[in-house]
């Protein structure tokens, strides 16, 4: 029987690519509200755990969600390279909603002004661009938001934003956040739940419990240091 | 239902931004009507005997040409994978964005076709019949063509591929498409006709999206 707070349930996950075992053996669950940060190195198979538990891939295994309304954000690379649609901003929001007021709230929530509504993408700088796509993402009030990487190819002072405004949307919504990122400091700082990946599950659980610098070393290799920050 | 209208109105939006969807289609459609006097023979009784066909092989030619674009830039842009997550019956996405196609192409040559219809020398007792079968008959080609588009979306040069898969499933459609042209020409009834464009359309309308999600589903997945 599926727990009412469990949002997510993987069970013996195991992920192929042209005979290549990408991810083997992973199970793991998320409950409601959690912000479970997926951790691992380049190649670990977290892009592919993100995109299997949409449906994506093929895997075997299970993947059973307990959720109405999934948000997916790719990688800012891929969305930045890509041909965008000539569509202004507004009438990207619109394909969410008719709403009008609920677009500009959403703007204004999102940190960006009201005028950037009749700009086109490319008008964008990757800030606002990243910042425009989180409302997107949470413009239909979802259940889980999904994120890889959001903050790749964005500065110091640009990804704190980023992360200060899903933690903000964390706080005042009923959401669960699963996301990528290479970045430690996110980690202590957000995560409610980590999952270290290689391949196959390295660690997974609350950061302050998981994470040590033996676990860190087992995931990336004997070249990491190791500062635990003390404001959590 | 405001999803839905919301979709369509997306998809026409980008097709107006976007002219070529809309032009190429037209263009060639009515290329090959001021093309085939000249290759074949200009003579205005042959033409009227000839024009039905021509014509819904032309519209049939210009569904097909644009069918390839059903879905190829929201996959490249990534909408494609956002339409999958959404929590939006994924058959209605699909059936706002055949809508949308059918509104570009088929609706489009559907009004454009008297025109071809005159310089081809079609009998003026064939014109109502001609717009009415392309207006039943150009829904199943985008809604049949979307089978294709899905089935190839992923794929770099999936134009080839669509046109052997879907052409065998048009024949019925041009088959009868011309022949209501054909049958209205003569001073035949064309009812019979089309009652048979309109049950294939409402077949596939049943059962296209479902096919063309799923389509959908295996391409996003490789």
């Amino acid at each position: 029987m599926i727990d009412e707070n469990t949002v997510l349930t993987v069970s013996n996950l195991q992920i192929a690519y042209e005979g290549n075992q990408i991810i083997s053996d992973l199970s793991f669950t998320v409950e409601k509200k959690d912000i479970l940060i997926i951790l691992g190195p380049n190649g670990a198979g977290k892009t592919t755990l993100l995109r299997a538990l949409q449906h994506f891939l093929p895997y075997q295994g299970s993947v059973s969600w307990n959720a109405q309304k999934i948000s997916y954000l790719p990688p800012q690379e891929f969305l930045q390279r890509q041909n965008l649609p000539p569509l202004n901003i507004e009438e990207f929001y619109a394909f969410k909603t008719s709403n009008s007021n609920a677009i500009k709230s959403m703007i204004a929530d999102v940190g960006l002004d009201e005028s950037l509504l009749s700009h086109q993408f490319n008008e964008l700088s990757t800030g606002q661009f990243q910042r425009m796509l989180i409302g997107w993402a949470l413009l239909d009030n979802p259940d889980v938001l999904i994120l890889d990487e959001p903050t790749s190819g964005i500065d110091i002072g640009g990804e704190e934003t980023i992360y200060s405004l899903l933690h903000k949307f964390w706080q005042s919504q009923n959401l669960t956040i699963l996301l990528v990122t290479h970045d430690l400091n996110i980690v202590w700082e957000y995560a409610t739940q980590v999952i270290c990946l290689n391949k196959q599950q390295v660690c997974m659980g609350k950061p302050d419990e998981v994470l040590t610098p033996e676990q860190l070393k087992t995931l990336y290799g004997t070249g990491i240091k190791f500062y635990k920050h003390q404001h959590r | 239902m405001n999803f839905f209208i919301a979709a369509v109105r997306r998809d026409l939006l980008l097709a107006l931004r976007r002219r070529s969807d809309i032009v190429n289609p037209l263009a060639f459609f009515l290329m090959v009507a001021v093309m085939f006097p000249l290759a074949v023979s200009p003579e205005s009784k042959f033409l009227a005997q000839v024009a039905p066909g021509v014509i819904w092989v032309a519209a049939l030619l210009a569904c097909l040409l644009s069918a390839d674009g059903i879905f190829r830039s929201d996959f490249d842009d990534g909408s494609l994978e956002q339409m999958l997550v959404s929590p939006q019956p994924l058959v209605l996405i699909v059936l706002a964005k055949v809508l949308s196609h059918w509104i570009i192409s088929g609706f489009c040559l559907a009004l454009m076709s008297p025109l071809l219809a005159m310089m081809l020398f079609l009998p003026s007792e064939g014109l109502g019949a001609l717009v009415l079968s392309l207006l039943l008959g150009t829904p199943t080609l985008s809604l049949l063509g979307a089978i294709g588009a899905g089935l190839t979306v992923g794929l770099r040069k999936g134009g080839i591929l669509i046109s052997l898969l879907i052409l065998p499933l048009y024949i019925p459609v041009l088959i009868f498409g011309a022949g209501t042209v054909q049958a209205a020409a003569m001073g035949l009834p064309i009812a019979g006709y089309l009652a048979l464009l309109g049950a294939l359309l409402v077949l596939s309308m049943m059962l296209a999206p479902f096919a063309i999600a799923a389509a959908l589903k295996i391409s996003v997945r490789g």
